[in-house]
């Protein structure tokens, strides 16, 4: 169970980071933090890193999005690459032993792929444990309120269905009503089920919507677990069927490119090529080259173009590739380092 | 109220009485003077007198102090300039220069022979420059540390974070930022504050791991 008090500490603060407060609520806040040191110190730090973040782009790599007509542009002109492309790249002269890979341990000797909901890790062995559990419960998009507790109310969906700490859920009166009557913002997420604070009006028994982004995010992590262990068939039929699903509910094609990509991958690892690289291009042009996803396209484009005997071309993608992730630390150093591989073998 | 008779004089003095009107500016100070030592200061008092000196020279700074830490508000309190959260780390930018001008003074005396004046060095060199930053002490450490760590923990937030902070610093609404994501408004609030919430923690870190003899603190 979450301490309501704490729940209403992070809403405050959430609140303070968004300047949200009023004067009134903020004395308030002031004064607590007086008698809390660990209170004192959060507003103190997220006011630095508010203020960071606010000075823009002066802050590194927190990089500018492209309007939305250069969007249109560099769409086109990606259109017009990948039509020229199909008849550019014929695949000439196949190099035998290659084949496409997720292993990024491969030692460098095979191209490998990158894609958002897959992993690449050391040859996988079924994971027995995520494995079942993946396949038992497959991600839901709609749940029910379970129970209302001082201020807050449990839903019966959770982690499984992609639900993590500090989403804001839509409620819907349980007779169907169009509209959202109040949200409940998690606070505490497990499997199957999460808590958190109520918003507006929230009744025992009430629809809970999930978004249709984060839905496809988790069918997209069961994606992940079933590639993961190693039933790359299956995670194919289930990528095929969460993208389709949505394009179903009509999601903007930016959010569809990371699934396009992973599906692609899967393609190419089955030995679709030709299906791979049209995913891909579908890829290209709905996502922008700061969109996280921009960096692993490239590079699977290369690995296509590897695989068809075109080093020159696959050497431009890979370097594309590795531009775009310049500069990067975290999670994405793993693709910097598959970028890395992939370039070094065709620079040689 | 503030006495500003006393403190713009930096002659304030912790241990009033409890019937002193400065009761809740204790209370301020003693939170400060917990900053100061954390910061590495080895005389926490004398730091947070002069970081309160400097804040009540900013007329902004000085009615947002009054507003939001004085115990009792007139009847028609002047609403303050300053967002909170620009009080915060504005104190922040005054005691941390206050702090690293005391460590330097400390390491200055260290070094000269004692009774000797900085004008008085023997090798005509001049005296290590003190870290005071002038007039916008908040702008100089933004400028010179906070946007560096800022910028390093960026690509370490978990990718939604990411991404609705990158559309913000670019002037997107949060109703755009939902549409372009496929979530709702509320969940890209949520998101920009607990993204920002945990930069936060990340240059709270870092500054740790930065000051003198504070390895083993939490």
């Amino acid at each position: 169970m979450t301490d309501p008090n704490q729940q209403d500490r992070a809403e405050r603060l959430d609140r303070y980071v968004r300047g949200e407060l009023t004067p009134a609520e903020a004395r308030e806040l002031a004064q607590e933090s007086l008698e809390d040191p660990g209170l004192f110190e959060e507003l103190t730090y997220s006011a630095l890193a508010n203020k960071a973040i606010a000075a823009g782009p002066a802050a590194g790599r927190i990089a500018k999005f492209p309007s939305r007509r250069t969007l249109i542009i560099t769409g086109s002109i990606a259109a017009m690459v990948a039509l020229a492309s199909v008849y550019a790249i014929r695949y000439p002269g196949r190099r035998p032993g290659l084949h496409a890979t997720l292993q990024a341990s491969s030692g460098g000797k095979q191209p490998i792929l990158l894609a958002d909901y897959l992993s690449n890790a050391p040859a996988a062995q079924p994971d027995a444990f995520r494995g079942a559990e993946t396949q038992s419960r497959p991600p839901r998009v709609s749940g029910t309120v379970v129970s209302i507790d001082n201020g807050a109310a449990t839903i019966d969906l959770g982690s499984a269905d992609g639900l993590s700490n500090g989403m804001a859920l839509d409620v819907y009166d349980e007779g169907g009503a169009p509209s959202p009557e109040g949200s409940v913002v998690l606070a505490a997420v497990f499997r199957d089920r999460a808590r958190g604070s109520i918003k507006g009006r929230v009744r025992l028994h009430d629809r809970v919507q999930i978004a249709p982004a984060i839905h496809l995010s988790a069918r997209m992590e069961a994606v992940r677990a079933l590639a993961d262990g190693g039933n790359v068939g299956a995670a194919r039929t289930a990528a095929e069927d969460a993208a389709r699903w949505a394009v179903s509910v009509h999601l903007p094609p930016h959010v569809l490119a990371p699934a396009w990509n992973t599906l692609a991958a899967l393609r190419i690892l089955q030995g679709d090529r030709t299906e791979g690289e049209a995913l891909l291009r579908q890829a290209l042009s709905a996502c922008s080259r700061t969109d996280p996803s921009y960096p692993g396209i490239v590079n699977n484009l290369g690995v296509l173009a590897e695989l068809a005997g075109d080093e020159r071309r696959a050497e431009e993608q890979y370097r594309n590739a590795r531009q775009a992730l310049a500069g990067q630390t975290g999670e994405l150093q793993t693709q910097q380092k598959v970028v890395e591989s992939n370039l070094a073998r065709v620079a040689r | 109220m503030i006495d500003r008779a006393s403190h713009e004089g930096g002659e304030h003095r912790a241990g009033h009485t409890s019937a002193d009107p400065q009761v809740h500016l204790r209370r301020f100070l003693a939170a400060l003077a917990s900053r100061a030592v954390w910061l590495g200061s080895r005389d926490a008092e004398s730091a947070v007198q002069e970081t309160l000196k400097r804040s009540l020279q900013h007329p902004a700074a000085r009615t947002a102090i009054e507003f939001y830490f004085s115990e009792d508000l007139p009847d028609e309190p002047t609403r303050p300039e300053w967002p909170l959260d620009q009080l915060f780390a504005w104190l922040h930018g005054v005691l941390y220069y206050v702090v690293r001008d005391e460590n330097g003074r400390a390491s200055r005396w260290r070094e000269m022979p004692m009774g000797m004046l900085e004008s008085d060095r023997l090798d005509g060199s001049r005296p290590i420059e003190p870290a005071d930053p002038g007039p916008d002490p908040l702008e100089q450490i933004l400028g010179r540390e906070i946007k560096g760590i800022v910028a390093e923990a960026f690509p370490k937030l978990a990718r939604d974070y990411r991404t609705v902070l990158t559309m913000r610093v670019n002037g997107m609404k949060y109703s755009e930022i939902a549409g372009r994501m496929g979530v709702s408004e509320n969940t890209v609030a949520t998101w920009v504050s607990r993204g920002i919430r945990e930069l936060g923690q990340h240059i709270r870190r870092r500054t740790m791991r930065a000051l003198p003899s504070r390895g083993s603190r939490k």
